[in-house]
């Protein structure tokens, strides 16, 4: 009798998409169990509808233990710690986030932008573009400087190998690098100069500081008077 | 206070069902549990393996020691008993709420309330 993966040898390859750990454990079931239906179909147009069923429940349930195994069993080896810290960054970015989606959708529905509305003004703009990512980055930065430190036996024992250790520390990561884009893209906008710098001449050059919170980050000039809609 | 209970999903329970008979392997599994819906619930191969995991995970169910090496088979374990006692129970007291409010002679009559 032929081996399963010789009589199926297609199909027990697609099965081996299934998460390592999943198909150590019910690969050859599975297999076992398509050789049992074929088997006992009764004709060939039965074999044809058990193909046809697998289809679709296969790529179905692939999906489903795939996600399971990423999300699930991964998170349950994520120290409490990571995960609170990645739902904090993920705070702390959020009113980015909402801006930006706001003033799309002031765009998409009324034609015009929040420019020059109070959420683009400086003292707003500076907390969500700049503060708040900021914290978000050192937030990340320190749980993931605890991680590595403090990284349980079974993982990595390399230096690097720990600060890469996505599969358990992406939620820091993940949440860490979105904060440096925003402060990467920033270093590079219009209104970097104001917002960056500010800090630095709020303290020597107090009219600076002035120049930049009537300033219009989008044109490059003084803000305009806002007409009423 | 009385805890909640979460109802097991509909091919979870059945699968219960289906070892409360004896232990099986998967393809009986399969079978029972098309048998006992009358047809209706047709699991795939992924789907019982899914829902296997999931039953074993929560110790409903374990495996058997068998002498057919290809085949595992799976029994309720006394956890799975209580769990689907436990759902029957919740079954058992709907029909009765749902015979004392007459709802079966509601569905018969055409659903005039």
């Amino acid at each position: 009798m032929p081996s399963l993966d010789n009589r199926f040898p297609i199909y027990s390859k697609v099965i081996k998409l299934f998460p390592p750990k999943y198909y150590k454990e019910y690969g050859r079931q599975i297999l076992q169990t398509t050789a049992d239906m074929l088997d006992n179909a009764p004709s060939s147009g039965a074999k044809l509808v058990i193909w046809t069923k697998l289809a679709i429940d296969l790529p179905i349930n692939i999906t489903k233990q795939q996600l399971q195994y990423s999300g699930g069993i991964y998170m349950k080896e994520t120290p409490t710690y990571v995960k609170i810290s990645g739902i904090l960054t993920g705070i702390l970015l959020l009113p980015f986030f909402v801006a930006l989606i706001a003033n799309g959708l002031d765009k998409v529905i009324n034609n015009h932008t929040l420019y020059n509305s109070w959420v683009w003004r400086y003292d707003f703009l500076r907390v969500w573009v700049l503060i708040l990512p900021i914290i978000a980055v050192i937030v990340a930065l320190v749980s993931l400087a605890v991680y590595v430190a403090r990284s349980p036996e079974n993982r990595p024992k390399q230096l690097l190998g720990r600060v890469f250790d996505i599969k358990h520390n992406w939620p820091i990561v993940a949440t860490g690098l979105v904060a440096l884009g925003i402060l990467f893209i920033l270093r590079y906008h219009d209104s970097a100069k104001c917002l960056i710098q500010i800090p630095r001449h709020f303290l020597s050059h107090n009219n600076q500081s002035q120049v930049c919170k009537n300033y219009n980050f989008i044109t490059n000039g003084p803000i305009p008077t806002v007409p009423t809609h | 206070m009385k805890r909640t209970m979460n109802l097991l999903p509909q091919i979870s329970f059945s699968i219960l069902m289906a070892l409360s008979l004896k232990p099986r392997h998967g393809y009986e599994i399969m079978q029972q549990v098309e048998d006992d819906s009358m047809g209706k619930i047709k699991l795939g191969p992924g789907s019982l393996y899914t829902a296997i995991k999931q039953l074993k995970e929560e110790v409903y169910i374990e495996e058997v020691p068998d002498n057919d090496v290809r085949r595992r088979y799976y029994r309720l374990t006394k956890k799975g008993w209580d769990r689907l006692n436990a759902e029957l129970e919740y079954f058992d007291k709907t029909v009765k709420i749902a015979k004392q409010r007459k709802v079966f002679d509601a569905i018969l009559g055409g659903y005039s309330a």
